[in-house]
């Protein structure tokens, strides 16, 4: 909690100081930015107040634990199609993800399993509000179409790389 | 709107599991508005200091394979929340960057992480690291020049 305090102080800080200096040397080029701050925060509160609820409350019906425990249980073509899918659905940043992707190894997942779990966690559904209003409905499609099968494709060839190690 | 009513819900069901996600939002958003707010700062200043011909030629429709990768570096290096991703990218499209680029942007800074690295490493180990970075890098860099043919 007091880390988060401190990361928060450090980002609105630095921000502070940019937008501050730059009013401070270039009133116009200041004004431009208070603008844009102002704008897009207008825009933008709503649906983020909205994806923020949206998050905590899928954490809590549908924990990433349970869902990584549901996932090391499959395997074959079944457990790599859900790892290309399931975890669209994951909120998070990459250090929180590569953490629980370990522990999915170590309770026997295949290592293509993992792969396809850290691209398919990319899609990022929690945040797709944010993807639509800011790029179109259009562009949020193609990049979760096109996500599914590269999820694939990264699990396999990781695999398959991996795998060679120790053979001659 | 859909928010509100996943909200009631959820205080319908269980009460308790209600305000533990009321917490964690609370804390997302601490985590993520102050990010937000400097990522807003910054669009600011570069709308500020670089005219909308500089992005739209270095990162536009005609900037091909090498405005790709542009993105997609900068995607690789920016230490950003995955929620900042978004606006930053609407911004940039704003400017008159390519879908192509824009997607290479997106997907890069969520997926590769130069920050991110030694936590990888440490817990996967240097051939694992190396392979799903270069081959996502690689990948990303594909389907963006396909993205920019479909859009």
């Amino acid at each position: 909690m007091k880390s988060l305090l401190k990361t928060a102080a450090i980002y609105i800080a630095l921000g502070g100081a940019i937008w501050g200096l730059i009013a401070l040397v270039s009133p116009a080029r200041g004004e431009i930015v208070s603008h844009a701050v102002g704008d897009t925060f207008k825009q933008t509160i709503e649906i983020i107040v909205a994806v923020f609820i949206f998050i905590g409350l899928l954490q809590v019906w549908v924990p990433p634990k349970t869902i990584a425990k549901f996932l090391g249980k499959e395997s074959g073509w079944k457990g790599l199609i859900l790892a290309s899918t399931v975890p669209i659905g994951i909120g998070g940043s990459l250090f929180t993800i590569l953490p629980l992707v370990q522990t999915l190894l170590e309770k026997g997942a295949r290592i293509a399993v993992a792969g396809a779990f850290i691209t398919a966690w990319a899609g990022k559904l929690p945040l797709l509000p944010l993807e639509i209003h800011f790029l179109g409905w259009k562009f949020a499609l193609v990049r979760l179409g096109l996500l599914i099968p590269s999820a694939i494709i990264i699990g396999l060839s990781l695999e398959k790389v991996m795998e060679r190690r120790g053979k001659p | 709107m859909v928010a509100g009513v996943l909200l009631a819900l959820s205080t319908v069901r269980d009460r308790k599991k209600t305000r533990a996600a009321l917490i964690i939002s609370g804390k997302v958003t601490l985590q993520v508005l102050p990010v937000l707010f400097f990522i807003f700062v910054l669009m600011g200043t570069i709308e500020a200091f670089v005219s909308k011909d500089t992005i739209a030629h270095l990162l536009g429709t005609g900037s091909g394979v090498p405005g790709i990768l542009l993105a997609e570096t900068v995607g690789s290096v920016a230490l950003i929340e995955p929620a900042a991703v978004f606006p930053f990218s609407g911004y940039l499209r704003t400017s008159g960057a390519s879908y192509g680029a824009i997607f290479g942007f997106v997907l890069a800074a969520i997926l590769i992480g130069i920050a991110t690295l030694p936590l990888e490493i440490k817990l996967f180990g240097p051939r694992f690291t190396l392979f799903r970075n270069v081959f996502t890098f690689i990948l990303i860099l594909l389907l963006a020049l396909l993205v920019g043919v479909i859009l």
